[in-house]
């Protein structure tokens, strides 16, 4: 056991560095796991909405957004697991993959794990500390988010389930940082493994969204640590061999990174370093060539995922005109004067949304770049060349433009095709090009943002990533239950109206865009006046 | 005209004073040493000097323009290389270099393959994969690839192994030859001492000493060590004459102090008559000087 001695030290020195970073990711967990839990009754409404929104959430698109509605009765405990839990899960899968590499692949990437190498401490302690802290902190969200839940009062909400629902998600989280602690053993970047991590987190979505919205297929659901999450029925059932299946998996990831990270050198990877061309292409030519170069393959990356995400999303369509057709309270609504895209519409409008947000990821990271070029010192070989800072700056806003543009054509393009295959007759192309340009605004809108706290409040930059959360949760559940109007309109998806149901606003959209050119523009005027620096 | 003008440079970071009045005026076709030891403020000064930071008060300026506003039409004429080289991982070294080349809106990069070779460097690896000073190599070849007025480089050195030092420093007398002018921080005294025609000491925010290395060391002491035939206690006086320091005897007749400058005539006039069978005075290397300056102070 040699190569772990040291473990403990380190598992302090983690502690110690992360002392802000930790407690800050476990609040923001516990807050988002049980934040609506209080509001649930309101939300829900009388017995009649009630009826309704059991309707929506048992719908295949539903199904296929959130996983499927577990019990006879459809309590709220049951709602609220299945409205939240795979999204939250979503969470706690990116703060224990961000963290796993972080402490792994990137320390080691920047030289540091090197230092602590020639210290009388074990090749492995580095990567056992920082799975053992990874796996207290899970432990110590679901016991916080257990304890709280219960002390709302809201009926069905209780501690034994709340402890199911917590165990749920931690045990989800904890596999995800067992895949992490296998991806950066695979590539030498830290980059690297942190997007690979995160694809495999979306793949996990991909394969429980078919696995819920097909009964033959629900094995995918079993693999996927998200789905098999859901499968802990919190509320209903309280199942904890998922989570004991869950924990296992995160062990055996873990036990493979170390067979992995023994036979290794330190700062190789599997995949071996490809050699690179000994003269520039003659597209590498200036800054924004450069900018493009270091964005493009997060671009295609996410052009990937959106087109398959809304794939997904849009052979749903099939199906929920066959539910539709079967569900008499539909029936009931579509024979009085209404249509059955008086029901498929919101439903398009919606998926579409949650697409549009996927597609600001990307729009956000490549504005944020701009930052971390800085932080690395960078750009202060390329400054020191004859480039403009308003040049360069412009360079990534309208790099992050065109990638909402690029997204968006490949969220509807994705959509579109899915949908038309798995429908009678083909979807309706114009309709579900115009319902995703609705939302364009709103992705430019952050680009704006990003690009003015670049810009202006470089220190501030994950606000904006902090905002983006937050019109997700406002506007998913403003939509779909009753909140108060403000929280959804204070963000720019909320604020555009919900197309085609309601008309298109084009003075708003007009105003949107550009509020978000001038605020990007100001954003540049504060980037030209002041100091670069890595700090 | 002066290719680097500045004076009552200060520069300060909340409540670090980083610069505290710096003044310094690099003439054209010379080569200028700037040193000081960390932290003393020379990458501040030169990140000033390439925009990067807005002074807090006092003027820079480069081939008579302002630093800060002039920025960009500054960097057509000057060639910069960091301490600390950061690349971009997914592009080659090559491709740096060949970009570097092409942001400097130069189109005969005529030195590139030619300095590749001398510097026996690699340009197909990726950048993440080389040490500090292949990083190092990128950025001295793409600057010394493209002809430039000014070169400033930034402890251009610290990563590379003595061949290669060599290298460079044939590549700052190329570029003296051409007429371009070189401000070079650094803390390798011996590079200094050997590259650069007049040097200015910066310590906590300040320049303390600048001039020509002959003429700092004027001001300054030579250590002597002479043999004497004569009986110790002839010498005794010498302890007591104005301007000898550290006077040591060793039991085979040999004398060694240090001796202020000025005081030279009136030492030598003591040992005149004192058997003295050799004597050997050895100016201060910069270390030495650079070694008074911080013990001193
Ligand atoms: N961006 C910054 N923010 C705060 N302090 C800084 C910053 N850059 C440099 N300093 C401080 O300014 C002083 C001078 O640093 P520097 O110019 O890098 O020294 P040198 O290059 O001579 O080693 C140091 O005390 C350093 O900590
Ligand atoms: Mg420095």
């Amino acid at each position: 056991m040699s190569s772990l001695l040291g473990t403990l030290g380190l598992i302090r020195f983690i502690l110690r560095r992360d002392r802000l970073y930790l407690p800050l990711w476990i609040i923001g967990l516990v807050t988002l796991s049980v934040f609506f839990v209080p509001m649930l009754p309101d939300m829900v409404g009388d017995e009649a909405s009630k009826q309704a929104l059991v309707e929506t959430m048992k719908n295949p698109a539903m199904t296929m957004m959130v996983g499927p509605a577990f019990g006879s009765s459809y309590t709220l405990g049951a709602m609220y697991a299945q409205f939240m839990l795979v999204w939250v899960a979503l969470g706690y899968g990116i703060m224990n993959v961000m963290f796993v590499i972080r402490h792994t692949r990137k320390d080691e990437e920047e030289g540091r794990l090197e230092m602590i190498g020639a210290l009388p401490i074990g090749r492995n302690a580095n990567l056992l500390a920082s799975l053992l802290v990874i796996l207290a902190a899970n432990v110590l969200i679901a016991l916080l988010t257990a304890a709280t839940i219960p002390a709302f009062g809201v009926e069905t909400i209780d501690f034994t389930g709340g402890l199911s629902y917590a165990f749920a998600l931690s045990a989800c989280g904890f596999s995800f940082a067992g895949i992490a602690a296998l991806c950066s053993q695979i590539t030498t970047r830290a980059r690297g493994a942190l997007g690979l991590g995160l694809a495999l987190l979306g793949c996990a979505y991909l394969l429980r969204a078919m696995g819920d919205a097909d009964a033959n297929l629900e094995l995918l659901s079993w693999i996927s640590p998200l789905g098999a999450a859901s499968r802990c029925e919190p509320f209903v059932g309280n199942l904890y061999w998922p989570v004991l299946l869950l924990f296992a998996e995160g062990l055996v990831f873990s036990g493979l990174s170390f067979a992995f990270s023994s036979a290794r050198d330190i700062g190789a990877g599997l995949l071996p370093q490809r050699r690179g061309r000994a003269h520039a292409s003659v597209l590498l030519r200036g800054e924004w060539s450069l900018a493009w170069r270091e964005l493009r393959g997060t671009v295609i990356a996410w052009l990937v995922v959106c087109f398959v995400f809304s794939a997904a999303y849009g052979s749903v369509m099939g199906e929920m005109n066959a539910f539709i057709e079967n569900n008499e309270m539909y029936q009931a609504l579509v024979g009085v004067g209404g249509s059955t895209s008086d029901i498929t519409n919101p439903v398009i409008s919606m998926l579409m949304l949650i697409m549009s947000m996927i597609a600001t990821i990307p729009v956000i990271s490549a504005i944020s770049r701009l930052r971390s070029e800085e932080r690395r010192g960078r750009l202060e070989q390329l400054l020191a060349k004859p480039v403009s800072r308003s040049y360069l700056f412009a360079g990534y806003f309208v790099i992050a433009v065109a990638t909402a543009v690029l997204m968006m054509l490949a969220n509807a393009f994705g959509f579109w095709l899915a949908a038309s295959s798995t429908l009678s007759e083909p979807m309706d192309m114009g309709l579900v090009f115009k319902v995703t340009a609705s939302y364009l605004p709103a992705v430019i809108a952050f680009a704006g943002l990003a690009a003015f706290l670049a810009g202006a409040l470089p220190r501030l930059i994950s606000l904006a990533w902090v905002f983006l959360v937050y019109s997700f949760l406002a506007v998913y559940i403003g939509r779909t239950m009753d909140l108060p109007q403000w929280v959804a309109r204070a963000t720019p998806f909320g604020l555009l109206p919900s197309y085609p149901m309601d008309a298109f606003d084009w003075p708003l959209a007009i105003a949107l865009v550009g509020v978000s050119v001038a605020i990007a523009a100001l954003g540049a005027i504060v980037y030209r006046q002041r100091d670069m620096s890595a700090l | 005209m002066s290719v680097i003008e500045i004076s009552s440079l200060k520069k300060r970071f909340g409540k670090v004073q980083a610069l505290d009045g710096v003044d310094l005026s690099v003439e054209a076709g010379e080569v200028y040493g700037f040193i000081g030891p960390n932290g003393a403020g020379k990458s501040t000064t030169i990140r000033v000097l390439l925009g990067l930071l807005k002074a807090s008060e006092g003027t820079a300026r480069i081939f008579d323009k302002d630093v800060w506003h002039d920025a960009v039409a500054i960097h057509r004429d000057i060639a910069y290389v960091p301490g600390d080289v950061n690349l971009w991982n997914n592009l080659s070294g090559g491709e740096v270099i060949d970009l570097f080349c092409r942001l400097r809106k130069s189109h005969e990069h005529s030195y590139r393959d030619e300095l590749i070779e001398r510097f026996e460097f690699d340009p197909t690896k990726k950048s993440g994969t080389y040490s500090k000073g292949n990083r190092q190599k990128v950025a001295l070849i793409a600057a010394f690839s493209v002809a430039a007025r000014l070169y400033i480089l930034d402890e251009p050195t610290s990563g590379l192994d003595p061949l290669m030092e060599q290298i460079f420093r044939q590549c700052i007398a190329e570029a003296k030859a051409r007429g371009a002018t070189v401000l070079l921080s650094s803390h390798i005294l011996s590079e200094v001492e050997q590259l650069c025609d007049r040097i200015s000491i910066i310590r906590s925010g300040k320049i303390i000493d600048s001039g020509t290395l002959d003429g700092m060391r004027h001001l300054t002491r030579n250590h002597v060590s002479l043999q004497t035939d004569a009986p110790p206690a002839t010498l005794a006086g010498l302890a007591e004459l104005p301007g000898v320091h550290h006077l040591k005897t060793d039991a085979a007749g040999m004398v060694s102090f240090d001796m202020d400058n000025a005081e030279t005539a009136a030492v030598l006039a003591f040992l005149a008559d004192k058997s003295i069978r050799h004597l050997v005075s050895t100016p201060p290397s910069l270390e030495e000087l650079f070694m008074t300056h911080y013990v001193s102070h």
